[in-house]
This record gives C-alpha cells, sequence and structure tokens, in this order.
C-alpha cells in the first residue's frame, strides 16, 4: 500500500514558555483552469472543520474574478462567520510537490469579513473523510491505495 | 396628474372611504400617501461588489490585516506558492 508521509510543523511557544502542540498539515494543490494556474502549499488538517477547505488570503487572491456558488455561515468559537464558497479544483500533492490524487471539485470557503480570515488554509471533513490518513502526532500519513471518492 | 384603475379588496375600500369622510381628503391623495410610505421603506437591491471573494473588495487599500486574531502564539504553516500549469500537468 503506497503512502505519503508529511511531517507536522512546529506551532511555537507560548508567552509562558508552553510549547503549542504541532500540528498535522497536509500539501494541496488549488487549479484555475482559465488561469492555467495552480496554487500550492501546506494546510492544516482540522478534523473540526466539516467543510472542504477553509482559505487564507492567498487563496482568496487566487480566487479572484471567480463567482462564488452560493454563500454559507460557519460556527468557529462560538462566532457566526460568513462565506462566500467557490468550488475549486483540488489536488493533493506529496512532499515533492508532485500532484498524488484528484479530489475533484471541492467547496472553498472564504469568509467575508478580513476579521475571519486565516493565516493557514484549514482542510476539513469533506475532504478528509474520502482519503484514508494517520495521525501520529509526529506525521500526517497518507494511504493512496484505499482512498473513496 | 395621471389616472391610475386598480382592483383594491372591498373591506380595503371601505376602510379608505371612512379615512376620506372623518379626515375630508380625498382617496387618491390617502392613496398616493400610502404609496409614497410604501416606496420609501423599500430597500435598494445590495450593490454586489465589484470583485469576488467580496474579502478582496473589503481590503482594497489596506496594506494589513489589522483585525484581531483569535490564534495564540502559533507560527505560520507554509507558504503557497503559485504554480504554472504548463510545468506541472494535472
Amino acid at each position: 500500500m503506497t503512502s505519503m508521509n508529511y511531517p507536522y510543523k512546529e506551532d511555537g511557544i507560548l508567552p509562558d514558555g508552553s510549547k503549542v502542540p504541532n500540528i498535522p498539515i497536509i500539501s494541496l494543490l488549488i487549479v484555475r483552469r482559465d488561469l492555467r494556474r495552480g496554487l500550492a502549499g501546506e494546510s492544516i488538517v482540522d478534523t473540526g472543520f466539516d467543510g472542504g477547505i477553509y482559505a487564507n488570503l492567498n487563496l482568496a487572491e487566487f480566487l479572484e474574478g471567480s463567482t462564488p456558488t452560493r454563500t454559507s455561515t460557519l460556527q468557529a468559537a462560538g462566532r457566526t462567520v460568513a462565506c462566500e464558497v467557490f468550488s475549486v479544483e483540488c489536488h493533493i500533492l506529496d512532499g515533492q510537490s508532485k500532484p498524488v490524487l484528484s479530489l475533484g471539485s471541492v467547496e472553498a470557503y472564504c469568509p467575508v469579513d478580513p476579521i475571519d480570515i486565516s493565516e493557514d488554509v484549514i482542510v476539513g471533513r469533506a475532504i478528509l473523510n474520502r482519503v484514508r490518513l494517520e495521525l501520529d502526532g509526529k506525521l500526517t500519513r497518507l494511504f493512496l491505495s484505499n482512498t473513496r471518492s | 396628474m395621471e389616472r391610475l384603475t386598480v382592483s383594491l379588496p372591498e373591506d380595503l375600500v371601505r376602510k379608505v372611504k371612512r379615512i376620506s369622510e372623518e379626515s375630508g381628503l380625498k382617496i387618491s391623495r390617502i392613496v398616493a400617501a400610502a404609496l409614497e410610505q410604501y416606496l420609501s421603506e423599500q430597500v435598494p437591491p445590495r450593490a454586489e461588489p465589484p470583485i469576488h471573494p467580496t474579502i478582496l473588495w473589503k481590503l482594497k487599500g489596506r496594506k494589513m490585516l489589522t483585525g484581531p486574531s483569535p490564534k495564540l502564539m502559533r507560527a505560520r504553516v507554509g507558504s503557497w506558492r503559485i504554480i504554472d500549469l504548463d510545468e506541472l500537468p494535472v
């Protein structure tokens, strides 16, 4: 069975000196066929997010000129976050930035209010539930042969 | 002045006639006032932002994000880069 490994990312130190738990990540490629361009980078694996992708500013800028398919709201830490939802073509990349799995069209949530923008792209269960992932505290391991669509 | 013929429910016509008799105003004047009030309360259709995603439109002109961040002292996970699809066929 083929698998890809993505080492967890360091998440910094708090002012009191304690270490923030490391972050599980996975590499994604978002494609815009109309521009013949893709946007590639690492995104946070967040099983608490039920959508597909939560955009950061890089992704929002990449989507400039696209038309949202709908609007929606998310609940985050007791707040309601208004979002525009874009359908985007998405692929998972391996550690060498080579596409290894096409996810087809997924929904990218782009917050409407600048206060809600995240520094990182977040990948949620709408994508995570379609692949087999193993999180062991050090590596995010993606298994390719048993993926489900 | 332009004449307009409309059909109204009977009870509404009765109410308008009663108000006309009590106030001494012409029915057309009462209807015009009611219409003016109704039209003034109509919310104009919300203008679509000229740019999508809307957040880019809201950030236009700003040099950096100024909103408070709910996160702690964490670092960014990684940078994102643009790739030419001619170099990376998918």
